[in-house]
């Protein structure tokens, strides 16, 4: 800059910035907010620079910290809180997906009146809030207790605020409801110990683990904390002497993705896993394997199992004796074991925690916490009474928010004709859904990422969610509707005028806890934190053995049944309405856009029915139709059918997919007795994978801990490696070589990684129209193959692990490319130059793992969908090849900043947003030309499980995997 | 037209000239409306690919993992097909071989016909064809060529250069027939023709250069023809797919190319005999020969079958082996049997004299044999692609309408454009003819022979 | 002293070929013939040499090699790009393009080659040419001096011609 310039570079730009802002909006002042629309001040704000923002995901009752990574005022991605004790970094695939919802183009954007006619008209939020005001005012002179809300549970302050507006109008009918509640496991703790609040897992400090039909890894309480937990159990490491690797027991109807990476699938009927735990009880009371110091009364305990003699459970359940007699020892002699349950009767649950207190394990592997806040969820019998209140027509006004009930409620709750007795129905929320098809006045309200909210999974913990960006269309906070429906009323207004200033009360409460900072402080720093996260206390344990005078009963089997699990992507139905979810095959079954009725080929048989014969299945409670999936992932005489699909509203991509199962079931029940019948039509299931056989490839590998221990690596017949082969001289990469390491035993299968990847490279989804014509866009995917009949026994369950492209040094899609459009980088990255492609598709024909992706139509993201899209990188055009680029932004971006610090670049500075999202941390990135980086050390630590897919191509990859390790049957 | 007359058994070269150039008298009504049909085709299939540009390749039937499927396919069989012309017109000519004088002009004509229809599916395929010119090099600020590693550039260089060539070659010939059309024409037809030949008028000079350079002409073209469809296999066999990844790849379709070229030979040249009138000049004598080319290269692509089949076995390796198992026995094995029906059984029928000299049959065989090649690049190109290295991956592959009609769009391409020269542009050599005007008098002797 | 063209038609080349080595035993050099096919007797009995067109040719498709060397090794000089590991000169590529380049300009090179050398394109004839010497007869043009026309005419007969013309040029 010359000298004596009266005016800096820096604050030149300012002024052009200024200026530009002046000239391109009308209206300074709104303008100034519009252009840079930051919760931060604006210095902080460096355009083309993201700044994070640490909230909460609300996607599930787990309550995982989130960070939010901000463009320009735009959320573009969501990733775990490191500083948040539970998720520690990692989000699963529904919690990134979240952003989907929040730019959901079928979100309501005005508030709208249902008129007599039924139609539907927009009218101004005044007019709306008015009309509420005066319904709720009416309802409440009419009496006492005849305003009701409904809704989900969404944090303390937000139930504060809820209770609050009751009170204005002169009710308590509050319901807070989760179709997927934890009853049965607090029903067994309130007869065990006398509390209804739930036990924390430490899955990682136990030997042996046996579920009772709880899918940790996918759905069940908090699968990120568990899968990590899990990954860690999996871990080779020395115990007693020997190297071994956690034991781990699956008892359930299907081969979940958490049954699969389980050492052993005990396929039982649905409802039958009780019976097996209460047996294996029966196992250990037989053997005295019983801690002194249990506080059980071992003759008690006897005559309580008498029941379940291995025997006659086996007789029952068809479960070999042998299996239970097993199933009891390991986990009565294991240094530290775990029972978990996840049925829906709390008899498994029951048993399961017994088991942990008879082995002394609680306060090792289960532990309950002092202080855990109040429980947020209403009890299914608070729920009917709600419900039935309704239908009884004590309600003249109901404010719905955040619950779906008309879809998840089953058919004998009978919401909908509830909700037709209720006068006046107000239904807030983002995208329409069955139950807002009943409101009279529908509101559209503030996504929780453009809200204030807090959550409290647990003691300790406090989640703090902070808005990450202006609010995408015309909305408010349901906080501040409920708030103002109450300022509009004569009688005593509630503290607060908004939810932000609830949150902030509610907080600076808790700031004398915070030690010695100033309340101000202490403010900035649970916003920068995401939470208030202290030291967890357990709780002393107070057991009651006096429900086990008695024996207990024995469950009746029955004949065929059906199992309705939610879905690892779709949970309840929330996620139906994000393509990227709706996309995402699910793990095992590899299915996307649809429901299935899995069944056991005997089954299929029995019933006379085929692949995609689309299949009546009628219960006592109603009847759906699905189309058949022939496997053998579940029990025979079982048909499973995934949660949370066929949806009659809630947008465009959820509407009229699948079929909802929620119909079937009877009220907080997983499963029932069932017949089942072929309709005569057909529907094709739509998979992304053709064959589930690997031909013994060297695709996904695997290798039994005991040959770990041995040292022996397994060989494999279908190629012969002959190691690294140079025909001429090799390239130098005198700089960084980027490589990866994928930990195949950590990969549980979640998909978490694919998502991480649509939201941070711009990939478009394609419909189920395009994947069943093999036009999916995802750069990485979980192969999914089965072990071969004949190896089953020497196999792991399933094989699992991500395939993206491996970056080879000999790439074969390289020299086939007539343009260089693909090349190697001088970091040993396989270059992908979008400008340059052709599209002659050679590449992806000359590519043995088949993972570069072709555009065949111009990619559209329905706005407001757009905004989502990562700037940092190209969003491709028909007719060009595209693949995964091991995020060569973000390599960008940390070379950059090391540059400009004018350092060297650190390990693990550069992480991959496949590698960032993972729960389980088996995705390492690093350079391979340090040995001393993070990657590098990992292929030194595993040696014997190193392995590339199929090696003896020679492609040379930089991604190493390591191998899956399994435990050789028949072996204790 | 009318039935031609037949000419004496000891033919003039006033009768050859006579018989050759009214092959180009104004033509009729059916003749135009054959061309408007073939072109009407050709409208549909240019406006389906306009189509495809606009929207994507996503209105084909392409799909993971089947990149490539009919439009290279199509490509592979037309470059074959081109093969047999210059096989006729240059390598017989250089064998000093008697009875091409008479095919070598409709030969060299499919040949030209055919490089330009082939010419054109590289395009079609193209995810941006717009940018087609960047796969040869030029000069450019940036820098930016081609990568000559890439078996698809070494095409592009192969198939302009054996366009190019095949183009000046069959000028060359042309010139002097079309200076005897020039005499015989009138109206405006003598002014086309007259540009048309330059002005040749066959003095010593001329003829002195002339045959020099034809000569050399031959001896480029030789190796040429050869190289070109090397080339295009080693498309495939450069790759490390299995089924695509051989070393017989070059010899294999070199013959796949002639024996399909002659088959194509033979299935245009019978009917248009008839159609045009000029059974005295090709005689059963010429087809009993391109029969016994066709019969030849059959039993060579057999036994390349044969050897892929063995050294996939004898190689052991399990995923090729699987890839093969796939191809005979897969879900698109039935094409692999039609193929082999079609190129390895039927042309064994053609050991036999008779079957040679039937026309009919032989016909009949001959279109069988371009079926059967069509299968085999098929079952090799997208089939191979089918059963990859990645079994998660594998696929089936459904060609789409608008592939579909491409495809008939080319045939109709390539027997308009045909069509079209054989009543314009003299369809036989008169030149030639006349020089080897004995084989014709020795062939029209055996043909009244057999007919009498 | 005004010259004369004398146009003479034979049956075949045999004759014409005949008639020309008596025209040169009687020192008659400026003579054209027309031929509707390329005879090696006439051109044996004219007695010319090879044609040079194949120099042309050869310089053609050496210069075709050498452009291919050019274009091969000097773009990937140009930017060198690394592309599968395999080396910059990767040569067995190279000569793919190096042979087709020399067939390309060879057999360029030759066609024009032929049409210089051979006076074509033009749009005038030689004196004499007639049409039936494209079809079935072979004609002997001869420019020669008024005075000497008898006694060409006389050696023309003698060798079988079928006609004889004399044209005042």
């Amino acid at each position: 800059m010359r000298e004596g310039l009266p005016i800096s570079r820096r604050s030149f730009i300012k002024l052009a910035a200024t200026a530009g802002a002046a000239a391109a909006l009308p209206g300074c002042e709104p303008a100034a907010r519009k252009l840079i629309p930051y919760v931060v001040p604006d210095e902080n704000v460096v355009p083309g620079v993201p700044s994070f923002f640490a909230t909460t995901c609300s996607e599930c009752p787990a309550g995982c910290g989130a960070v939010a990574r901000i463009r320009e005022g735009r959320v573009i991605k969501l990733e775990g809180n490191p500083a948040d004790p539970i998720g520690q970094g990692a989000l699963c695939a529904r919690g990134q997906a979240a952003l989907q919802g929040l730019y959901n183009p079928d979100r309501l954007a005005h508030p709208q009146v249902r008129g007599d006619d039924g139609a539907l008209r927009t009218v101004s939020w005044d007019e709306a809030e008015k009309m509420l005001g005066d319904r709720l005012a009416a309802a409440s002179k009419a009496g006492k207790d005849r305003v009701a809300f409904f809704g989900s549970p969404q944090g303390p302050t937000f139930r504060k605020i809820a209770l609050a507006f009751l009170g204005v109008y002169g009710s308590s009918r509050a319901t807070f409801y989760e179709a997927i509640n934890q009853e049965p496991a607090r029903v067994a703790a309130k007869t065990l110990f006398g509390r209804r609040d739930l036990p924390i897992y430490r899955i990682d400090q136990a030997e042996a683990l046996i579920s009772f039909g709880a899918d940790f890894l996918e759905t069940w309480q908090s699968p990120v904390e568990l899968a990590r937990q899990y990954s860690l159990f999996r871990t080779p490491q020395k115990r007693r002497g020997a190297l071994t690797i956690g034991r781990s027991t699956y008892v359930g109807p299907r081969l979940s993705m958490t049954a699969s990476k389980c050492d052993d699938w005990i396929a039982t009927a649905p409802g039958a896993q009780a019976d097996v735990a209460w047996s294996v009880l029966n196992v250990l009371v037989k053997q005295r394997w019983i801690s002194p110091n249990s506080g059980f009364d071992l003759a008690a305990l006897s005559n309580a199992v008498a029941n379940f003699d291995p025997a006659a459970t086996s007789a029952r359940t068809g479960v070999p004796v042998e299996t239970i007699t097993r199933l009891g020892e390991t986990f009565g002699k294991a240094d530290g074991a775990l029972a978990i349950a996840g049925t829906d009767d709390s008899s498994a649950h029951l048993a399961a925690m017994i088991l942990n207190a008879v082995t002394g394990n609680f306060g090792k592997t289960i532990m309950f916490l002092a202080g855990s806040p109040a429980e947020e969820t209403s009890t299914p019998d608070e729920v009917d009474a709600a419900v039935d209140a309704m239908r009884g027509g004590e309600i003249d006004a109901a404010f719905i928010a955040g619950a779906n009930p008309v879809f998840t409620m089953p058919v004998s709750a009978r919401m909908a004709e509830a909700l037709q007795k209720v006068p006046f129905v107000v239904w807030a929320g983002g995208v329409p859904d069955e139950t807002a098809a009943m409101a009279s006045l529908i509101l559209p309200a503030h996504h929780p990422l453009e809200a204030w909210r807090d959550t409290a999974p647990r003691a300790g913990i406090r989640g703090l969610g902070q808005p990450v960006m202006q609010p995408v269309f015309d909305s408010k906070p349901v906080g501040d509707i409920l708030l103002a429906a109450a300022g509009r009323s004569s009688s005593a207004k509630p503290p607060w005028a908004t939810t932000a200033a609830a949150v902030k009360a509610e907080w600076l409460a808790l700031a004398s806890k915070a030690d010695g900072a100033g309340p101000e402080d202490f403010w900035v720093n649970v916003r920068r934190e995401g939470g208030l996260f202290e030291e967890q206390h357990l709780s002393a344990l107070k057991l009651d053995t006096s429900p086990f005078k008695a024996p207990v009963p024995a469950a009746a089997q029955m004949e065929l049944s059906v199992y309705a699990y939610p879905h690892i992507f779709l949970y309840d139905g929330r996620g139906a309405d994000k393509p990227w979810l709706q996309e995402l095959p699910e793990p095992v079954a590899q299915i996307v856009w649809d429901s299935w009725a899995e069944m056991h080929p005997e089954t299929a048989r029995k019933l006379g029915v085929a692949q995609d014969d689309v299949i009546e299945i009628k219960t006592e409670h109603g009847a759906i139709e699905a189309p058949v999936l022939v496997a053998s992932t579940v029990r025979p005489g079982v048909i499973a059918v995934p949660l949370g699909q066929g949806h009659r509203a809630y947008g465009r991509y959820a509407k009229d997919v699948g079929t909802n199962a929620w119909l079937i079931l009877a009220a907080g029940a997983t499963c029932a007795g069932a017949t089942a019948r072929a309709t005569g039509k057909t529907r094709r299931l739509v998979s992304p994978l053709g064959k589930s056989d690997m031909m013994g490839r060297s695709i996904v590998e695997a290798m039994s801990i005991e040959q770990l221990a041995r040292g022996v690596i397994p060989k494999n017949e279908a190629e012969e490696v002959t190691g690294p082969f140079e025909m001429y001289t090799p390239w130098k990469y005198p700089g960084h070589k980027w490589g990866m390491t994928i930990d195949v035993n950590a990969c549980t299968g979640c998909s978490a990684c694919v998502t991480a990847c649509y939201a941070e490279n711009n990939i478009p989804w394609v419909g189920k129209e395009g994947v069943d014509n093999g036009r999916i866009m995802s750069w990485i995917r979980i192969e999914r193959y089965f072990p071969e009949a004949k190896a089953a026994a020497q196999a792991p369950l399933l094989y699992l692990a991500p395939m993206l492209c491996q970056q080879c040094g000999h790439a074969p899609c390289e020299p086939v490319c007539p343009v260089f459009a693909s090349y190697h980088t001088d970091e040993g990255l396989n270059g992908q130059i979008y400008n340059r492609c052709v599209g002659t598709r050679y590449c992806e024909n000359n590519c043995p793992y088949k993972v570069r992706r072709f555009n065949w139509f111009v990619p559209e993201w329905p706005a407001p969908l757009n905004l989502q899209l990562n700037p940092d990188v190209t969003v491709r055009g028909a007719g060009v090849m595209e693949k995964c680029t091991f995020c060569v932004q973000r390599i960008q971006f940390g070379e950059l900043n090391a540059k400009t610090e004018d350092r060297e670049l650190r390990d693990g500075e550069i992480v991959t947003a496949c590698q960032q999202a993972c729960p389980t941390r088996a995705i390492t990135f690093g350079d391979s030309n340090d040995p001393a980086s993070a990657m590098m050390r990992r292929r030194e630590d595993h040696e014997l499980r190193n392995y590339r897919a199929l090696e003896e191509l020679n492609t040379q990859p930089a991604i190493t995997y390591l191998r899956n390790l399994y435990r050789e049957k028949g072996k204790a | 037209m009318a039935a031609a007359p037949k000419i004496s058994a000891e033919p003039s070269y006033r009768d050859i000239d006579r018989s050759v150039l009214r092959v180009m008298e104004p033509a009729g009504l059916a003749y135009w409306a054959w061309i408007g049909f073939c072109f009407t085709l050709v409208a549909i299939a240019a406006a389906l690919w306009a189509r495809q540009i606009y929207t994507g390749l996503g209105v084909t039937g392409l799909r993971q993992p089947v990149m490539w499927a009919i439009y290279i396919t199509n490509f592979v069989f037309w470059v074959g097909i081109a093969h047999s012309g210059t096989l006729i017109s240059a390598i017989l000519f250089l064998f000093r071989t008697k009875w091409r004088t008479a095919v070598y002009r409709a030969a060299e004509t499919m040949t030209i016909f055919a490089v330009a229809t082939a010419g054109l599916f590289p395009l079609i395929h193209l995810g941006r064809v717009w940018f087609f010119y960047w796969l040869l090099p030029y000069p450019n600020e940036r820098s930016l060529q081609p990568d000559f590693r890439s078996p698809l550039v070494w095409d592009a260089f192969a198939v302009s250069t054996y366009l190019t060539i095949s183009a000046l070659f069959w000028t060359m010939g042309l010139i002097p027939d079309i200076a005897n059309a020039r005499e015989a024409a009138s109206g405006w037809r003598k002014k086309f023709y007259t540009v048309l030949a330059m002005g040749w008028q066959g003095t010593d000079r001329q003829w002195r250069h002339y045959s020099m350079a034809y000569l050399l002409m031959a001896g480029l073209a030789t190796p040429l023809v050869l190289s070109v469809h090397s080339v295009v296999s080693w498309d495939f066999a450069m790759a490390i797919n299995p089924g695509w990844h051989s070393t017989i790849f070059a010899p294999y379709f070199v013959a796949g190319a002639i024996f399909s070229g002659v088959a194509m030979v033979i299935t245009l040249l019978i009917p248009m005999r008839r159609l045009l009138g000029i059974e005295d000049l090709l005689t059963e004598w010429h087809f009993d020969n391109l029969a016994k080319v066709v019969l030849l290269t059959s039993l060579v692509v057999s036994y390349a079958y044969i050897t892929e089949a063995f050294m996939t076995w004898y190689a052991g390796d399990p995923i090729e082996q699987m890839t093969f198992h796939m191809r005979y026995f897969g879900p698109w094995g039935w094409m692999y049997w039609v193929m082999v029906l079609c190129n390895c059984v039927m042309p064994l029928l053609l050991f036999s004299p008779r079957i040679r000299v039937n026309l009919r049959a032989l016909w009949i065989v001959t279109i069988f044999v371009n079926i059967g090649m069509w299968f085999e690049r098929f079952v090799i190109i997208a089939g191979s692609l089918t059963a990859n290295f990645e079994p998660s991956q594998w696929a089936g592959y459904r060609p789409s309408i608008t592939e579909i009609m491409i495809t008939v769009g080319s045939f109709a391409w390539f027997v308009g454009l045909f069509s079209l020269f054989s009543r314009f542009l003299p369809i036989i050599s008169m030149t030639e003819l006349k020089e080897g005007i004995v084989w014709l008098r020795k062939a029209l002797k055996m043909d009244r022979a057999t007919a009498a | 002293m005004s010259t004369v063209a004398i146009i003479s038609s034979f049956a075949d080349d045999t004759q014409c070929a005949n008639a020309i080595e008596q025209l040169r035993a009687a020192q008659v050099g400026d003579f054209n013939t027309f031929s509707p096919i390329p005879s090696h007797r006439i051109e044996r009995a004219i007695g010319r040499s090879k044609s040079p067109v194949r120099w042309i040719v050869l310089a053609g498709g050496i210069l075709g090699v050498l452009a291919g060397l050019a274009i091969t090794i000097g773009t990937t000089y140009e930017w060198r790009l690394n592309a599968g590991g395999k080396p910059l000169l990767s040569w067995p590529p190279f000569i793919v393009i190096c042979f087709e380049l020399m067939v390309l300009l060879g057999g360029i090179f030759g066609f024009l080659g032929v049409m210089m050398l051979s006076g074509v394109p033009t749009t005038e004839m030689e004196p004499g040419y007639d049409g039936r010497f494209g079809e079935d007869r072979f004609g002997i043009v001869v420019r020669c001096d008024e005075a000497e026309a008898a006694r060409i005419e006389l050696v023309l007969k003698e060798s079988g011609a079928e006609e004889v013309v004399r044209e005042g040029a």
